[in-house]
């Protein structure tokens, strides 16, 4: 019973938060405020039982697990200290407190990332780019798969060195560096576009995510509300298309140009 | 300018575009595994029973309907071939739910026991360094698991103690830019191959990874499930929903075509009468 009204729960709340695509209305609105209250109500609740209560106070001060040997670890009072002035930035008088933990993990995070960071961001990505490099898999290939994968690997150099040609401002964009830099912007506008689409790809799988919840979990036996649902969306497309006939043409293609 | 019955009339076609598959359900078109999928999958077909692998669950319930499904396909393999899963979450405290209920269904489905056969270890904030101090010890680290149970005893982490040198394969299945540090702080240091499955809105990002060879195998979105789902056999939400995809797909081309006609149409209109004014 409670995972049944848990599911209508959850299903009467997608619709309030879809129906923005109509305009913003208060069913929206609740649904968008209790999802957000939920969600940090969640995360406090889980940042204090699964972080700051084993790994601070189960560390330092109790043992959270009777029967076992347990000793204080001191150590763990400098971090747990420098997380308690990180809140001194809501009192305005002591706020320069935070500037403590905020150096410690600044100056942590520069010296510890920067070495694994070079070499797996930036020489493996480069090293990776190199024609020769990328054809050592296919030498002793069939032809079919040596030649094609001969033209990807020039053409990811080519893509490569011009993408950095069109980002080099140092020097002005004319003649042959000029051209490279063209390429280089068509490349980008290739990369955008493919960027783009797989961005589509997401947004509909979200909906589909949504939907399937809707048709599948919400009602395991029968399609009653999908049926419902499905009426109501063709009762929209058809006072869509009323809506549109009863507008003049003119107008419509005047619209549409703009 | 977008009218109001334009965008109701655009909006009703997908959401119909996207139900009546879901509730027709049809087998037209199949999921072709790719070379990226294969990847991943072969890697994992290819361990031996007893060995484990790191799942990380770095995503939250606003990315599950991609990655939620990729995650059972792969558990559903690993499980199947008796391989060891244990699985973390270092993207944010809700991915841990998603990962703990994951673990538990398809261990139920496959027999399999937790702490014996699979840990969901839960989340700890700083990415790089809790990577770091995994690949030398977990349970230093994590005392405790997503339920709150002692890792002392625990028989997987005693036969696990660190990732370094014991586990034989990562796959981070990310919502966010987890990837890249699971690259730079755990793959490359700890010397385990990885493979990723992301959003399809990062998949280009990613894939300098994979064209690189710092990750063996990538997975992109829901179509990407649909393909491990094929692979292992056992069609779900994935390949469901991929339907629906496919004809949504179908409609945005045609969205654009209409919409670039419609528009140049105007154009032309509005061309031709200026210069019959002049």
């Amino acid at each position: 019973m409670a995972t049944f009204i848990g599911t209508w729960i959850a299903a009467g709340l997608t619709l309030m938060i879809l129906s923005f695509l109509y305009k913003d209305n208060p069913f929206f609105r609740f649904a968008e405020h209790l999802y957000v209250g939920i969600s940090n109500a969640y995360v406090v609740w889980l940042v204090w039982a699964t972080i700051v209560l084993p790994d601070f106070i189960g560390r330092v001060f109790m043992n959270l697990e009777p029967g076992r040997p347990w000793s204080p670890d001191y150590w763990y009072l400098v971090p747990g200290i420098l997380g308690l002035v990180m809140l001194t930035r809501m009192i305005p008088t002591i706020e320069w407190m935070s500037r403590w933990a905020l150096a410690f993990v600044v100056g942590w995070g520069a010296g510890f990332v920067i070495g694994p960071t070079l070499n797996s961001y930036l020489l493996a990505q480069l090293y990776a780019s190199f024609p020769w490099v990328n054809m050592q898999g296919y030498l002793g290939s069939p032809t079919g798969e040596y030649v094609p994968a001969l033209i990807n690997a020039i053409l990811l150099f080519v893509c490569v060195v011009t993408v950095l040609i069109y980002f080099f401002f140092s020097y002005e964009h004319k003649g042959v560096i000029g051209g490279a830099a063209k390429i280089g912007i068509w490349v980008l506008m290739v990369a955008f576009g493919a960027s783009f689409g797989s961005t589509v790809m997401a947004r509909i799988s979200l909906f589909i995510g949504r939907s399937r919840f809707l048709v599948q979990d919400a009602e395991p036996a029968g399609h009653a509300f999908s049926i419902l649902l499905t009426i109501g969306i063709l009762i929209v497309i058809i006072a869509a298309i009323i809506a549109r006939r009863r507008q003049p043409p003119a107008a419509e293609d005047s619209e549409a140009a703009e | 300018m977008v009218r109001a019955w334009e965008r109701y009339l655009l909006y009703s076609l997908i959401a119909l575009a996207v139900l009546l598959p879901l509730m027709f359900p049809f087998d037209v078109w199949p999921n072709l595994p790719t070379k990226e999928v294969k990847g991943v999958f072969d890697t994992i077909d290819n361990l031996q029973p007893g060995d484990t692998i790191l799942v990380a669950v770095d995503f939250d319930p606003s990315s599950e309907p991609e990655l939620y499904p990729m995650l059972l396909a792969v558990l559903r393999h690993a499980f199947g071939k008796d391989i060891y899963v244990i699985g973390i979450n270092l993207f944010g405290p809700a991915g841990t739910g998603l990962g703990v209920k994951a673990l538990s269904d398809v261990g139920e489905e496959t027999g399999k026991v937790d702490g014996e056969d699979y840990v969901m270890l839960g989340f700890k904030p700083n990415l790089p360094g809790v990577i770091s101090q995994i690949n030398s010890d977990i349970k230093e680290m994590y005392r405790s698991d997503a339920n709150g149970r002692s890792t002392a005893d625990m028989p997987i982490l005693q036969r696990t103690p660190k990732l370094q040198g014991n586990i034989k394969y990562m796959v981070d299945l990310a919502a966010g830019e987890t990837v890249r540090p699971w690259v730079a702080f755990g793959s490359a240091p700890g010397g385990y191959p990885m493979g990723a499955g992301c959003t399809a809105v990062s998949f280009a990002d990613y894939f300098s990874f994979y064209q690189s060879g710092q990750i063996n195998g990538l997975m992109g979105g829901l179509k990407a499930a649909a393909e491990y789902e094929e692979l292992i056999g056992q069609k779900g939400a994935a390949s469901a929903g991929m339907n629906s995809q496919s004809i949504v797909h179908v409609l945005l081309v045609l969205f654009v075509i209409v919409g670039n006609f419609v528009f140049f149409r105007a154009l032309l209109r509005k061309r031709a009468e200026a210069r019959g004014r002049a």
